[in-house]
């Protein structure tokens, strides 16, 4: 009679953990079991640990210990457990393995039953695994996760398994695959033409004077980028050759200097990083640029022609509107010990 | 500057593409309707200063005139007021401030008729005497009108895609920004106080719009003055949002004829940001033999991005090249602020440099701060 009940009572306690430790099943019973449960996860792993000889006899013993082991992270150590319930079952473990490729020799299994939904908590725990950072840090290891994940899933469904749960997992793997390809930092060359004003100075120096010039100038420029980023973060280098012409005017009222047409030429390299804040077209962010830049002045009699070459930093804000491989920035900032601002705009198409 | 009742295209970025949502008049500016009042009530200004509790609609039913819910549906009013602070010439040594009361207005707009297809709409301004005049004589300043009308139309709304306008209206060209003084208004005639009188038609289509006015100058001008003509405008808009168009128009008056081509984009560029693009040319031949033509080249390029709720930061770009060659590049961030409804602050930093093959001169660099409030 206590053997009759103690049966009983097994199989019965097999069910409710089941279906509480496999999300089915909601009655009031169930949820005061897990929370029995859950209550001291490291309490049940050490008396799983103490006392393992005598659990692995109970099947509810060790899916109580694998759910500890789950709750603590230690995924190995649940999948350790779920290994070993399997071999309870290892004929119908075995047909439903060969069952994989030909589905027409899966077993003839129960709708509901222990062997698929260990399969399935073995899925479920690789799958939690696949989702924590810390458990897949190379790209092989992410890929035999996934492997497994995707294995035990299929033994499960073959096995007659909880479909639905099933297909949760696969949701939060695809979903993760997203936001993993959305981190994943991508690169591309691009090439560009543009367009760009600033303002200078130049001096003349002479009989111990010096006389301030004003440049306004303008250019064009081609040149070449990198640019790698994902789904938050651009990080952006490019160089190109700029030609230009500018006019010059003396800022003193009592000194006549002026020139137009000034050739002038350069480069103009910036590294730039942006975000995504707006929209995902459009990227904003600071940008450091380096700016050589030599003139051809004429020198009036008597005096020497200073600054004619430079080469400078500065800040400017860079925005980039991506429409398809084309691309439109503008940059406008500072470069710094130029008189005003510094204007960059540019068109560019990526390869 | 901004001028009271002209639109904000800029918010395609909500996903309207159809200036007709929010205005009376198709083609955009002027008084808001109810639908465009109760969206500048809820999705443009912030809700900073509601409680969590008060829903949208509720703060949306208190977007009618002086906080009303309207009992008719014929009738409505508007007034609002703008005033600019202008710090010019910074950094010069020279620096001018200045506080402009740039207008007040109140307008009405009455529909009538089976199904409230006619629309009588009209707007009264208090226009300031012009900064240029200011110091000049007083017969000079009493030409001036302190009071005008701005806009005084009938329309006939034959259907959603067909309407036909008659009175003093905004002429039908190019994009309609809000900035009046943005090359491509002050360059092209189309400023603050360069409305004509005319007939308009507007013809719409799902994914396009097609405008025609026909305009014979404003009738308090001098007749030799009066620049009569007409243009034509077309937008398509585009599978994302985005919105496609060109513009012509041709006028004369007794001086001068003038010729306007201009091509513009306006698309979004996430929730409630968009960009726009406007590029065109002017040009003006006078009567008289020989006379030499003038052509400007333009052009417009500005972001307009959605920070938060009521909260925009905006940069704009500009252009423009004149028959001499010479070139004016004016560029200049803002932020524009809508802490609640019917209170508008916007303050921009302008730059602007000349690039002259006769000089070099050092940039201009102003700041404009505005304050704009609707009831």
């Amino acid at each position: 009679m206590v053997l009759v009940n103690f049966v009983i009572k097994s199989v019965i306690l097999t069910f409710v953990v089941c279906f509480s430790l496999s999300s089915f099943g909601s009655n009031l019973s169930s949820q005061s079991m897990l929370r029995l449960f859950s209550e001291n996860y490291e309490g049940v792993a050490t008396s799983y640990e103490l006392n393992k000889a005598k659990a692995k006899k109970s099947g509810i013993g060790q899916l109580i210990a694998a759910k500890a082991y789950e709750e603590l992270e230690e995924y190995n150590q649940a999948l350790k457990i779920y290994e070993e319930m399997l071999g309870r079952y290892k004929a119908y473990d075995r047909a439903v393995k060969r069952s994989i490729h030909k589905p027409k020799l899966a077993p003839d299994l129960k709708e509901e039953n222990l062997l698929a939904y260990t399969y399935y908590l073995m899925a479920r725990v690789y799958t939690k695994m696949y989702l924590t950072s810390s458990e897949v840090n190379t790209e092989s290891k992410r890929k035999e996760i996934k492997k497994r994940i995707k294995l035990y899933s299929l033994l499960s469904e073959r096995a007659n398994g909880p479909i639905v749960a099933i297909d949760e997992l696969r949701f939060k793997v695809s979903q993760r695959d997203q936001v993993l390809e959305m981190e994943k930092f991508k690169t591309y060359y691009y090439a560009y033409l543009g367009f760009m004003t600033w303002q200078d100075q130049i001096k003349l120096v002479g009989s111990g004077n010096n006389i301030d010039i004003l440049n306004t100038s303008e250019g064009s420029c081609a040149g070449f980028g990198v640019k790698t980023y994902n789904v938050d973060r651009l990080y952006g280098f490019d160089f190109c050759y700029m030609v230009g012409s500018t006019t010059s005017s003396s800022l003193m009222s009592n000194i006549t200097y002026k020139q137009s047409g000034i050739a002038t030429s350069g480069f103009f390299a910036t590294f730039e990083t942006g975000w995504q804040i707006f929209s995902d077209n459009l990227w904003i962010g600071p940008s450091i640029p380096v700016f050589y830049r030599q003139g051809d002045w004429s020198t009036p009699d008597g005096l020497e022609v200073r600054e004619t070459s430079y080469i400078r930093t500065g800040l400017m804000l860079s925005t980039t509107w991506e429409l398809g491989d084309f691309s439109f920035t503008s940059r406008f900032g500072k470069i710094f010990d130029n008189q005003s601002s510094h204007l960059q705009l540019l068109a560019s198409y990526q390869f | 500057m901004p001028q009271t009742g002209w639109t904000y295209p800029h918010f395609v970025g909500e996903g309207y593409t159809s200036c007709l949502t929010c205005h009376y008049n198709p083609f955009g500016n002027g008084p808001l309707n109810d639908y465009g009042r109760a969206l500048s009530a809820t999705a443009i200004s912030s809700r900073s200063f509601y409680d969590d509790k008060v829903s949208e609609e509720k703060i949306a039913s208190r977007s009618g005139f002086l906080f009303t819910v309207p009992k008719q549906t014929h009738f409505r009013m508007a007034s609002d007021y703008r005033g600019l602070f202008l710090k010019r010439n910074i950094g010069t040594g020279q620096e001018q401030n200045d506080w402009i009361n740039m207008d007040l207005n109140a307008s009405a707009v009455f529909k009538f008729g089976p199904k409230e297809k006619f629309t009588l709409s009209a707007s009264l301004s208090y226009v300031p005497v012009p900064r240029a005049l200011e110091s000049q004589s007083g017969a000079d300043q009493e030409d001036v009108l302190n009071y005008r009308t701005r806009e005084h139309y009938i329309g006939y709304r034959h259907s959603n895609s067909f309407g036909v306008y008659a009175g003093l209206m905004d002429k039908v060209y190019g994009i309609r920004i809000a900035e009046h003084t943005a090359y491509s208004r002050s360059v092209t005639g189309l400023d603050q106080n360069d409305q004509s009188h005319g007939i308009q038609f507007h013809y719409a289509q799902k994914n396009w719009e097609v405008g025609v006015n026909y305009f014979i100058g404003n009738l308090v001008q001098d007749e030799a003055l009066r620049q009569v003509g007409g243009s034509l405008k077309v937008d398509y808009v585009l599978p994302h949002k985005g919105t496609i168009g060109a513009s012509l128009l041709k006028s004369s008056n007794e001086f001068a004829e003038e010729y306007m081509t201009a091509f513009h984009y306006v698309g979004t560029a996430g929730k409630g940001s968009s960009v726009l693009f406007e590029v065109g040319q002017k040009s003006s031949t006078g009567i008289e033999e020989g006379s030499r033509e003038l052509k400007d080249t333009y052009g417009l390029a500005q972001g307009y991005f959605k920070l938060d709720r009521g909260v925009y930061f905006i940069n704009t770009l500009e252009y423009l090249k004149d028959t001499s060659g010479d070139k004016r590049i004016r560029i200049g961030p803002g932020l524009q602020l809508f802490p609640i409804q019917r209170v508008e602050f916007r303050i921009d930093l302008q730059n602007t440099r000349n690039l002259s093959s006769q000089s070099a001169t050092k940039d201009v660099w102003d700041l404009l701060a505005q304050v704009h409030t609707w009831f």
